[in-house]
């Protein structure tokens, strides 16, 4: 190799563009040739600038094992049928896929064959004769039939809302969702205490345990093979109880005759999952406002976290640590973004809640769930309101304990004692 | 990347210690990935955590099309894309913090023309679009990291991950051997 070639080829050689032979011929005239070398150590030192323009330091890094490893279910492979099934599914898929094709262009081309030569075998009929029955559509193969509507498999005692017959509501758990039109008559609920379990409804009632769709159970309750991540909300919390939402981990045996139903459902359950609330039943039966698991005495322990402004000085947030916050049906305390904010009490105040999402949170507060402590993939909220002034932001959290907002600051509340009932 | 494959299969059976040792092996260099994009070490390490808990339920995804490196480096690339475009933030090049890391070999009056060119060094990051941002960054996680590599990552041709690269080298070239040029006079 000559200095032209060493060269000419360097900027290849530092990037490890080379074939190996070629990298070796210029590594040997690199130890022979001193001008080349000075040449290669001033091109290399330029080349790790440029490297470096985009490089961070990242020497601080502490380890993330332990919350990943915690937020996975480590049962999630090794048993589940499912999972394999799909696994195998994917893996293959290259394998399968041209054949599926070719399949499904055969059946398309036979059935569109068979419309074909029916279509022209009723034109003929009519054709041949056309003073009988010409009350009748000459072709009633494109009729369309409307379907007829199932009967509901919703149980007798599943409250269903008059404006939308497929919205499913209980308010018992506080829980509300929307089923899809599709789904008419091919789902079975079952209720408990500790949450709502959705079933494929087979035409074989045997299959009913292994034909799951989805389910929201009490997270303490929950078995771990219904962890299954569907959709989001993954977890949420209703009247204080925090739910998780899980999909099926197989048992529907896939040969079975409605299989492919079953999957097309499942496939879908994400898109009902994302229509699940949480329902506030502000009256019950009797008119009376119902107790919710936030009435009680609140003291404010510590902040939580901050945003970047706020209107809290230090001796401020010392002040307020310490604090106590009463909610009940008949008065709320006020927190805001000044102290004075909190001497004004909210009489038969609202409470208005929404569930909000971790996504809600990074995109309105600029806040992440973990700087707040949070597990749960959403939180609730509770917006108190008076009739002029006054009220609060709380966000209950599943630990039992609250979180207060003002003056760009989240307060953490524990809660000191219950109200009676008077 | 049979070791790869090994611990992928091994997840896939329910052994939970090899994701273990996935997490082990690539965590640091996909946090430098992520941090280099996201530019804030507390939403980097969030990403990270986002990243692998994605790639243990997805794994039975993954077809060995790829190299499994190249695979997570896809996911982590995403995850931060998703971020940046939610949070609507221009996530631009530290300068200061480049600069540092670009001069840490100088000796201090050559650090001091340098210091010269930073506005100008500035400039010339801005002439580098998204891709080559991408190229620059996956080339310096790891001096080994191959253009197949990066083209895998980024989705795109080998030839094109390599002209721009190629390209981008000579224009640094030509806007250093500029800087001192006007050093000397």
């Amino acid at each position: 190799m000559d200095c032209r070639k060493f060269t000419k080829d360097l900027c290849a050689y530092i990037a490890k563009d080379l074939s190996q032979e070629a990298y070796e011929a210029m590594a040997k005239h690199l130890e022979q040739c001193e001008s080349c070398k000075s040449l290669y150590e001033y091109e290399l030192k330029r080349y790790k600038q440029l490297l470096s323009m985009e490089s961070v330091d990242a020497s601080d890094y502490s380890s993330q094992r332990v919350e990943i490893l915690n937020g996975i279910d480590k049962n999630r492979y090794g048993g589940s049928i499912m999972s394999r099934l799909s696994f195998f599914l994917k893996k293959n898929f290259l394998k399968y896929a041209a054949t599926g094709i070719t399949a499904t262009a055969i059946i398309f081309i036979c059935i569109f064959s068979i419309g074909y030569f029916k279509e022209i075998n009723s034109r003929n009929n009519i054709a041949e004769r056309p003073n009988k029955e010409n009350t009748q559509p000459a072709n009633t193969d494109q009729i369309a039939v409307p379907p007829v509507e199932p009967p509901s498999t919703t149980p007798v005692d599943t409250p269903v809302q008059e404006n939308n017959p497929r919205m499913y509501s209980n308010e018992k758990l506080g829980i509300s969702f929307t089923f899809l039109d599709s789904w008419d008559g091919k789902y079975t609920i079952k209720e408990s205490e500790d949450g709502i379990t959705v079933y494929f409804k087979s035409s074989d009632d045997t299959l009913l345990n292994n034909a799951l769709l989805f389910c929201i159970l009490a997270k303490s309750n929950t078995n771990s093979k219904y962890t299954d991540i569907i959709g989001q909300p993954r977890s949420f919390s209703a009247k204080g109880i925090n739910y998780i939402v899980g999909g099926p981990t197989g048992g529907f045996d896939p040969s079975y005759k409605e299989y492919t139903e079953f999957l097309k459902m499942h496939d879908e359950v994400k898109d009902i999952v994302k229509t699940i609330k949480v329902v506030s039943s502000p009256q019950n039966n009797s008119g009376k406002i119902e107790d919710e698991v936030f009435f009680g005495e609140w003291t404010i322990t510590r902040v939580v976290t901050s945003l970047s402004a706020g209107t809290y000085s230090k001796e401020d947030i010392n002040n307020i640590i310490g604090k106590k916050m009463i909610f009940s049906k008949e008065k709320a305390s006020s927190f805001g973004d000044n102290l004075e904010s909190y001497d004004v009490e909210v009489n038969y105040p609202i409470y208005e809640k929404t569930l909000r999402s971790k996504e809600y949170f990074l995109t309105n507060w600029k806040i992440g769930f973990k700087q707040l402590g949070i597990i749960c993939d959403s939180i609730l909220e509770i917006n108190v309101k008076g009739s002029s002034q006054g009220g609060c932001t709380l966000f209950l959290k599943e630990d039992g304990t609250m979180l207060v907002y003002g003056g760009g600051s989240f307060f953490e509340l524990k809660k000191t004692s219950s109200l009676s009932e008077n | 990347m049979t070791e790869d494959l090994e611990l992928v299969k091994n997840v896939l059976k329910g052994n939970i210690e090899s994701f273990n040792s996935i997490i082990r092996k690539y965590e640091s260099a996909i946090y430098r990935y992520v941090l280099s994009m996201v530019k804030d070490k507390e939403t980097a390490k969030d990403i990270v955590q986002e990243v692998f808990i994605t790639v243990f339920y997805k794994l039975y995804t993954y077809s060995g099309q790829y190299k499994f490196s190249n695979w997570l480096y896809q996911i982590a690339r995403n995850k931060s894309f998703d971020y940046i475009k939610k949070n609507k933030r221009i996530v631009q090049l530290d300068i200061e913090n480049a600069w540092d890391v670009a001069t840490k070999e100088l000796m201090p009056e050559q650090s001091l023309e340098f210091k010269e060119t930073k506005e100008e060094l500035k400039n010339f990051m801005k002439t580098l679009d998204d891709v080559d941002r991408q190229i620059l960054i996956l080339k310096g996680l790891n001096e080994n990291t191959k253009f197949i590599d990066i083209a895998e990552v980024l989705k795109i041709s080998e030839s094109t991950v390599k002209s721009k690269y190629y390209r981008i080298w000579k224009k640094y070239k030509s806007f250093i051997e500029k800087q001192e040029k006007r050093c000397m006079i």
